[in-house]
């Protein structure tokens, strides 16, 4: 072959397998057209098909028993503090510091009781005891990975009842508290179970449902669906490929020439699966970007300010994202975001004091935009973490432990109200401890949690058992019963839609 | 460690106040550096139940009496158990180990001894884990506890086949063969002389095993090889092309190999590293039960962030990031290394390239890339300028040409995974 036949060869080739780097001009002038440059007005979003998860994820597990706290001194029978302050010794917060909650409503759940009436909050979250107060944040009290419900300490020990693979144990905790599947190592993610049911709502195909600013995840992956992951600097010039440098004579044609290379490369099918996988991640995300660059370059500017911290950064990107739903084709997105550093055995106050904060800025902030955007009844942030921890101390710090408090943000939250069942504080006594430590067996599960925010979603009652595998050891819907009841369902249709998905069992 | 895994200063049981011994330590060290959460069979499959059940190998209470163990240590310079680092160095030294808490007698030195509360430090009493017992000795006697429980935990079934697997992932491939881990536990067991933990033959265990040996792993060419985490393809890069410095002297925050690639040495996000030895990839991997642990670092972002990287190692010649390591100290041009290519520009005229290519397949892929893939870098560069006089390419034709062939082979598959 001399080498001009190989050119053209190779050139074909190149032509014929690979549109994938060369896709840009196309798209800019299908995006061109659909003009508008700022926010639709609020009256347009509000009658927008559109909502939006956005999972917060605290990995290395939150000390949630510091997070909400019972306030009560012995007032009407309450002596919600003086257990917990007896117990957490010298862990626990002084009363005067935290920030009371407005009559939170705490009823108890599944025949288990809330235990108290009063509660506050860490000292250096305000801005989360203004959303809760202002009915837009809901508490779910001891929540945490089950199979099926165990209501006390007999039935934990009885052998009679699934408990979850590795409780206490980071990976699986983590793992269980994003599939919901805690009697398996193999599943997949609550948020990837959503997406592939409904993925296809969205009309474009190169950028998923799912966008994680926490790169791989099994929250997002799903049997067909997985992440498409973003740095949080969202701007078109730091998404994609680099070209080669100017210096370079024709700088802008061997450019073009290392794409079509690169897209030959990752084009070829190979019989070495792990090959053929970095080549499918390498093609989808080419793919995925070339769209999402153009997206991007339509971000409006907007007001809200965001903190320059990580989890502030993440979540600024998030709004960025969600501000060019339309240019991304997406009805329904689910967003996955990881602020860690969070397993306190040690230093548990100067750690807390240090995160905490960032947490309530951050959320804050990102609340703020969905309300400046006009969809702050069709965004829902919650937060999720590995595991609650001991209310014991060793000394400063605190050891994994079991099911812990959550929150749940957004305009369509019935907020104001903490959800489930705080445990008792004072340990003796307490059948939902399962160790001297304070450990205790939660009062909800997450398929409870998910469940109740995938309907809202538009997941189908039909489909709940595909996206929550052990739901029915826990729920099954009927019109105007939902799983927990924070969630505002006024304006929801539920979905009838079932899906050809059939229900996962493991 | 004992900052990291927090058992710096952890003290024993103290009833009065409501604390326990941290637990941290004892769980990480028996899930992650040793047995692992599930018992195994001598060739790295977990053992079942009747019920076809995993069987743990510990449980909580396993962790609160060894966390009982990892009781009274501090600083190796430290005064008293509860005393702060000093300095940088307090790192450097061996722990000291406290059987009494004096740190009474140290924090409220204004009050008279009779008030000072002197209790243990380490705690005493027998402490039972993994069915066997560490006897009850004297709080001086304290620290052989530590002894017992990692012997203890050295001599579980399961250490042999749990690093054995984790060697052969990290050294050769990510989906061993049972018998491949059985052969390596076996040698971790008694490697031949009686003597058990001999990792020197460990080692020779796994890379001289026939399944690392033959090039398609026992005919297993489907799953053969592992994906080459970040860093290593870093290293790769800057060993393979033997990277120099005038001054020799090299020094690199390699903050962009971080923000690109989501991994640099010591600054995994938690104890448990940038991917687990379990991870199983998406895409083509899919459903098939095989395990790819550093594809848990690759997602859309991390790619093109490779990418871009190696467009600013190799292209561009930023080899290295050397800003603000150390304060006060200012930049030293000789200190800034970069690829001295210039051997290679006779090998950039087209009729040489096979040649080029056969260098750098050698010394990046150990010669696994496919003839088609090097067909194609071929006929990428082929359509990049060469202006020859004399027989002699241009050098700024030759540089590009070879610093694009580096760059294009490290985006290949077949360098990519490792076999």
């Amino acid at each position: 072959m001399n080498r001009r036949d190989f050119i053209k060869q190779s050139g074909c080739a190149a032509m014929g397998t690979t549109t994938l780097l060369s896709t840009l001009t196309s798209l800019g002038a299908v995006n061109g057209a659909l003009g508008h440059k700022n926010f639709p007005s609020k009256e347009a979003a509000a009658a927008e098909d559109y909502k939006a998860l956005v999972c917060v994820l605290f990995s290395g597990g939150l000390d949630s028993y510091n997070l909400l706290v019972p306030t009560g001194t012995n007032d009407g029978g309450d002596n919600g503090y003086n257990e917990y302050a007896n117990t957490r010794g010298d862990l626990a917060l002084t009363n005067g510091s935290l920030l009371p909650l407005t009559n939170p409503q705490c009823t108890g759940f599944r025949n288990l009781p809330c235990n108290y009436g009063a509660f506050g909050i860490h000292p250096l979250m305000p801005s989360m005891r203004d959303l809760f107060n202002t009915g837009k944040l809901a508490f779910m009290a001891n929540v945490g990975t089950l199979v099926e419900p165990i209501m006390n300490l007999s039935e934990f020990k009885s052998g009679l009842k699934k408990i979850p693979d590795g409780i206490y144990s980071h990976s699986d905790q983590i793992m269980q508290w994003q599939t919901s599947v805690p009697q398996s190592r193999r599943a997949l993610g609550v948020g990837g179970r959503i997406a592939d049911l409904l993925n296809s709502g969205n009309s474009n195909s190169q950028v998923s449902m799912n966008i994680s600013l926490g790169g791989k995840n099994i929250f997002q992956t799903g049997e067909s669906v997985t992440e498409y992951s973003i740095g949080n600097n969202v701007s078109p010039s730091t998404v994609g490929l680099e070209t080669l440098p100017a210096w370079w004579s024709s700088s802008g044609l061997m450019t073009d020439l290392r794409n079509a290379a690169i897209d030959s490369l990752v084009g070829q099918t190979y019989a070495n699966l792990l090959q053929q996988t970095f080549a499918g991640s390498a093609r989808s995300a080419i793919d995925a970007y070339t769209f999402f660059k153009e997206a991007i370059k339509k971000v409006p500017a907007m007001t809200t300010q965001f903190p320059t911290t990580s989890l502030g950064a993440d979540l600024a990107a998030v709004a960025k994202v969600i501000s060019v739903r339309s240019y991304l084709g997406a009805k329904r997105q689910i967003f996955f975001v990881n602020y860690g550093g969070w397993d306190m055995h040690d230093n548990l106050a100067g750690g807390l004091n240090q995160r905490l904060p960032v947490v309530n800025n951050a959320l804050k902030a990102f609340y703020d935009s969905t309300v400046e955007m006009g969809l702050a009844d069709k965004i829902t942030t919650f937060t999720i973490s590995d595991f609650g921890r001991t209310v014991t101390s060793n000394g400063l710090g605190s050891d994994h432990g079991w099911g812990g408090n959550s929150m749940v943000i957004g305009g369509s939250v019935k907020g104001g109200k903490i959800y489930g069942a705080f445990p008792r504080m004072n340990l003796t006594d307490n059948t939902q401890t399962i160790s001297f430590r304070g450990n205790f067996i939660p009062a909800v599960s997450t398929d409870e949690l998910y469940a109740e925010m995938a309907l809202w979603y538009g997941v189908s009652p039909a489909d709940l058992c595909y996206v929550l595998p052990n739901i029915d050891n826990f729920y099954s819907y009927t019109p105007g019963n939902y799983p927990i009841g924070f969630m505002n369902f006024n304006g929801t249709t539920i979905s009838t839609d079932n899906k050809p998905q059939s229900c996962l069992t493991y | 460690m004992a900052v990291y895994l927090t058992y710096m200063n952890n003290r024993a049981t103290n009833v009065e106040k409501q604390t326990f011994p941290d637990e941290n330590y004892a769980r990480e060290i028996m899930q992650l550096f040793s047995i692992g959460l599930f018992q195994l069979n001598l060739d790295g499959t977990e053992k079942k139940d009747g019920a076809g059940k995993s069987i743990p190998t510990y449980n909580n209470d396993d962790i609160a009496n060894l966390a009982k163990v990892f009781t009274g240590l501090s600083w190796g310079d430290s005064k008293y158990l509860g005393d702060f680092v000093k300095d940088y160095w307090s790192y450097t030294k061996k722990l000291k180990f406290y059987p009494i808490d004096s740190s009474d007698a140290y924090l409220r030195d204004w009050l008279p001894p009779s008030s000072w509360v002197i209790v243990n430090g380490h705690e005493v009493g027998p402490k039972t884990f993994l069915g066997s017992t560490i006897p009850t000795r004297s709080v001086q006697q304290g620290e052989l506890d530590i002894k017992d429980a990692l012997d203890i935990l050295y001599n579980h079934p399961n250490v042999g086949p749990f690093i054995g697997r984790r060697l052969i992932q990290r050294l050769v491939t990510s989906n061993p063969s049972p018998a491949y881990i059985q052969r390596v536990a076996t040698v971790f067991n008694n490697n031949g002389s009686g003597v058990r933990g001999d990792l020197k033959a460990v080692v020779r265990a796994v890379l001289l095993d026939p399944e690392a040996r033959d090039c398609c792993n026992n005919g297993d060419t489907q799953f053969a090889g592992a994906f080459k985490e970040p860093f290593i393809r870093y290293t790769n890069l800057v060993k393979g092309l033997n990277l120099t410095a005038s001054g020799g002297v090299f020094r690199n925050v390699m903050r962009r190999a971080y923000d690109k690639m989501g991994q640099i040495p010591m600054y995994s996000p938690s104890v448990f590293n940038f991917f687990a030895p379990d991870y199983m990839p998406d895409g083509a991997m899919k459903g098939t039960g095989k395990y790819g642990p550093e594809f848990q670092t690759l997602n859309s972002q991390t790619l093109t962030g490779y990418l871009n990287a190696l467009n600013s190692w190799i292209i561009v010649d930023d080899v290295i990031e050397y800003t603000t390591y150390f304060s006060g100290e200012t930049y030293k041009p000789q200190q800034e290394p970069g690829f001295i290519l210039t051997a290679d520009y006779p090998l950039t005229r087209n009729d040489r390239l096979p040649q080029l290519l056969d260098k750098y397949n050698l010394i990046l892929a150990h010669g696994r890339l496919s003839q088609k893939t090097l067909d194609i870098i071929k006929g990428a560069l082929l359509q990049m300028p060469i202006s020859v006089t004399n027989g002699v390419p241009n050098a700024d034709d030759a540089s590009r040409r070879v610093r694009l062939a580096i760059y294009l082979i490290m985006v290949t598959p077949d360098y990519l995974i490792n076999k």
